[in-house]
């Protein structure tokens, strides 16, 4: 081994070449793993004024004449395993409560200079646990993770043209590195169920790490570094980054994202009001037999998410008759046999929308 | 016929006995030995930061190679006009400013090792059809020179340095 201080840069000029020289597309197609560079130098001279036949290197110094009796210098490009896992976009996935194959995507990328297959496991994480998606969500409830897609449409949504794998983990089959120049990235879905006791606003913090695998399927391991480089293997050195649960350098790469309950949350009032009584013409009528009693029925959703068939039903006191009037809702009915009223309200949007209702019956 | 079958088959394995150092292994005056290298930072005893060269490391994309070539005279006669030409391998983009040879002059091709030529001389036609001064990116082989004649006996190194595509 020799020992040497690297030679500074001679001048500013040279500095200033160096930054013109390098090609903003030599960085982008790199040169894959196995790839064998080989280089021969060859030396040409004459003794006195007579031209003598050149003469090639070798790798340990060749001095035959003659062009072909050299030996190129090889090396391979050694495996650099490298991989990146992010959400496909930085937002929770808002879901119902109840709601199945609700889907957050991630995306795999192979930064590499290999073809490599990737082990994605998905996973659910616990009460407290956290991930920031344009601001800080913390886990306060459970998905059941049901699936896990890989994106083999290539269109970014899930669909039935994607390879859906039951249960928390997926293959991710030959994809080419980045340095290959073609497409060098992937996206995965994780499906999941969210509880159908999720109140509005509860969040779901789920995970994705992807594992590198040999293309086919075997498993890597990365050369020790006390390993001599060997120009005749293509070695393999783990050169990826720490994701949100896995440590560096390690063939792994994890990223987490999270679900959103969009629930509707319904707020009844109900009052009452006396008209009018038989007796009191003006001023304050009160409540004796023969007075007409309203019921105001107010429902408000200040959830997240529309409330759909919103139905109401009212069972009125045995002491009051048949309904005068009801107003509000789509539609309203009367069943006099159970004393029932009901009122459909169809949809109440999200964000403080407010239906009202009013029913008018006699006191008897 | 099988007997000439047999002679043919053994004229065959004649021929493919002819050792290869045979009539075309004419030594030449000068012996050429090249290798590839990576450079590794460390730090000394003295705690100072240093480059170790050797070939302890993975090479990879990005990564810088030393290509250096030892020349040596191993003739009993005076050798004049020495010149060395290294093609740079295609998966290889040239360092500016990195090739050294003690006492050479180096040129550079632009044009598959035909003409070569200090780099403020070196141009290319670009994408849009002009000429434009060459990139040293785009060099595609180096010479050195050796000024003066390299007597018997007498030993150099030249070298360049490429990144890995």
């Amino acid at each position: 081994m020799k020992l040497l201080k690297r030679a500074p840069l001679r001048t500013l000029a040279a500095l200033a070449l160096f930054a013109l020289a390098m090609p903003q597309t030599a960085l982008a197609i790199g040169t894959e793993a196995g790839t064998t560079i080989s280089n021969t130098a060859s030396v040409s001279y004459s003794l006195g004024a007579v031209s003598q036949r050149p003469v090639e290197s070798s790798p340990s110094g060749n001095s035959v004449a003659g062009t072909g009796n050299g030996t190129a210098t090889t090396f391979l490009v050694d495996n650099k395993v490298n991989l990146v896992t992010a959400e496909l976009v930085a937002a929770a996935t808002q879901a119902g409560p109840g709601q199945t194959n609700t889907v957050f995507a991630f995306n795999v990328s192979n930064t590499g200079n290999t073809v490599q297959d990737y082990t994605v496991v998905a996973s659910n994480f616990a009460v407290g646990d956290t991930v920031n998606l344009g601001g800080l969500l913390t886990d306060d409830m459970d998905v059941t993770i049901t699936a896990v897609a890989v994106d083999t449409s290539g269109d970014n949504a899930y669909g039935a043209g994607d390879t859906t794998t039951a249960g928390n983990s997926a293959v991710i089959s030959n994809l080419s590195p980045s340095t290959a120049g073609t497409d060098s990235n992937i996206t995965v879905f994780v499906l999941a169920t969210v509880p159908i006791s999720a109140v509005d606003g509860s969040v779901a913090v789920v995970g994705l790490n992807a594992t590198t695998f040999d293309a086919g399927g075997g498993g890597i391991t990365s050369s020790n570094a006390g390993d001599v480089w060997d120009t005749t293997t293509v070695q393999v050195v783990f050169a990826d980054g720490a994701g949100s649960d896995d440590v560096a350098l390690n063939g792994d790469y994890s990223a987490r994202g999270a679900y959103v309950a969009a629930a509707a949350l319904l707020t009844v009032t109900k009052s009452a009001d006396v008209i009018s009584d038989p007796f009191t013409t003006t001023g304050n009528p009160k409540a004796i037999p023969g007075a007409v009693i309203e019921y105001t029925v107010e429902i408000n959703n200040s959830g997240t998410a529309a409330a759909d068939s919103v139905i109401l039903t009212d069972v009125l006191p045995a002491t009051l008759g048949a309904p005068v009037t009801i107003t509000g809702g789509t539609s309203s009915a009367y069943n006099s046999t159970t004393n029932t009223v009901t009122i459909d309200f169809g949809t109440i949007g999200a964000g403080a929308a407010t239906a009202t209702a009013t029913i008018r019956a006699v006191i008897q | 016929m099988k007997r000439i079958t047999l002679m043919t088959l053994c004229s065959m394995v004649l021929l493919l006995s002819v050792p290869v150092t045979g009539f075309a292994q004419e030594k030449g005056h000068i012996e050429l030995k090249s290798i590839a290298e990576i450079e590794l930072e460390t730090t000394d005893d003295k705690g100072e930061r240093v480059w170790v060269r050797s070939p302890a490391e993975k090479a990879f994309p990005g990564d810088e190679i030393i290509f250096t070539t030892t020349y040596t005279n191993i003739s009993e006669e005076r050798a004049d006009n020495v010149a060395i030409t290294n093609p740079i391998p295609e998966q290889i983009t040239y360092r500016a400013d990195s090739a050294e040879g003690q006492g050479a002059v180096v040129t550079f091709s632009v044009d598959g090792g035909r003409t070569f030529d200090k780099p403020e001389n070196l141009r290319v036609t670009g994408e849009d059809g002009r000429e434009r001064p060459a990139r040293p990116s785009e060099y595609t082989h180096i010479r050195w020179l050796l000024q003066g004649a390299l007597p018997p006996g007498r030993e150099g190194t030249v070298s360049f340095r490429g990144i890995i595509k």
